[in-house]
């Protein structure tokens, strides 16, 4: 049974650190006005969901209790228009098509992950610790 | 835990005479098996209060980690004295038992 | 055999293995801490009735070991209103919940352990 547990943190903590790299990569291009595909960067968001974690149909005597999962990394299609008259990519009236993102919400989605990702550690560490003192029952 | 001191209680009672019927401490005959049955006493009171401790840690009745463990080790410890006097009187009536007459 | 496991040892394991269940519940509560739309869940006795069962000094003749499962009801515990994207679980307010119910579990092991101690010293005399 502590297995169950076990997942549903483990899926949590790979949730939250797929979260961090997706923000990390809109502050990296906080500022990206040509990409590839053409045109400014567009904002990344996870989608999480809850969901049983992988393997929990095989754990026998399970409360079917869920972990969570990214089911996708969406591209928010708004841009935002910034007035940078000396831009190499400026228009003709002066303006640049920027990324939609503000550094101070993406940096209070990075401690939000930050610490869901180490509260699951703590709660590893505690069944951990559980699981260990009911071995100590049969020394 | 008061299941199992029952068979130990029944074999400290027969050595309690042997106390009293000992010549040299004569004089303290009759306290030293009334000490016995006091320590019995005091084994199954304080098994029987590490039980309830036990069980209202369980239950949620008490949250004080402290008096339950407390209760549990003066248990355990007064079990352990008791079981190494019965070890004791139970050597000493063996070597007794032993003595050419 | 159930005579020799009755009561308090019986009490303790259901509690054991409430302390458990708890967990992975509260596990599920802080994994889906940041998902949109989740409700945070508890584990508690459904009544009374399993109380009693638990504090009953006599040992139950017809229990055997490993055998009467608990009536564990999960009960719907927001930590306070819904946030914006309706999810109502506060993750310090679960972390506290682990470390209170790590910390029951391990005594309850503890208490386990002392009473078999005690079983097995009275079984071997020394």
């Amino acid at each position: 049974m502590p297995h169950e547990a076990l997942a549903i943190s483990a899926s949590a903590l790979s949730a939250q650190r797929t979260r961090l790299n997706v923000i990390a990569e809109n502050l990296a291009n906080a500022n990206t006005t040509k990409t590839v595909e053409g045109g400014p960067y567009r904002r990344r968001v996870t989608r999480l969901e809850s969901q049983a974690p992988a393997f929990a149909s095989l754990l026998p005597d399970q409360q079917n209790l869920r972990g969570v999962k990214v089911t996708g990394v969406v591209q928010m299609p708004e841009t935002r228009r910034a007035f940078m008259p000396g831009h190499p990519d400026a228009d003709r009236d002066g303006y640049v098509e920027m990324p939609n993102i503000n550094p101070v919400m993406e940096m209070a989605d990075m401690m939000a992950a930050t610490r869901a990702y180490e509260a699951n550690v703590s709660a590893i560490q505690a069944m951990k610790s559980m699981a260990q003192k009911a071995l100590e029952l049969g020394r | 835990m008061t299941d199992a001191i029952a068979p130990i209680s029944s074999q400290i009672r027969p050595v309690a005479p042997l106390a009293t019927g000992a010549g040299a401490a004569a004089a303290d005959g009759p306290a030293f098996a009334d000490t016995l049955k006091n320590l019995i006493g005091e084994v199954s009171k304080s098994a029987d209060a590490a039980d309830e401790a036990s069980r209202a840690y369980a239950t949620g009745r008490s949250t004080d980690v402290t008096a339950t463990m407390v209760a549990v080790e003066r248990s355990s410890i007064t079990f352990a004295l008791m079981l190494q006097i019965r070890n004791r009187l139970l050597d000493a009536y063996q070597e007794i038992q032993r003595m050419q007459v | 055999m159930s005579a020799l496991f009755g009561g308090v040892v019986e009490a303790l394991r259901q509690a054991s293995v409430f302390a458990t269940r708890r967990h992975e519940m509260l596990a599920e509560n802080v994994a889906n801490a940041e998902t949109p739309n989740f409700k945070a869940n508890d584990l508690s006795f459904a009544h009374e009735l399993d109380l009693a069962r638990l504090v009953q000094s006599t040992p139950d003749p017809k229990a055997t070991l490993g055998s009467s499962p608990l009536d564990l009801r999960l009960v719907r515990q927001p930590d306070g209103p819904a946030k914006l994207d309706g999810n109502d679980v506060d993750i310090d307010k679960q972390m506290v919940r682990v470390t209170q119910n790590s910390l029951y579990h391990n005594v309850v092991v503890q208490l386990l352990k002392a009473q078999f101690d005690g079983l097995k010293s009275a079984i071997n005399g020394r």
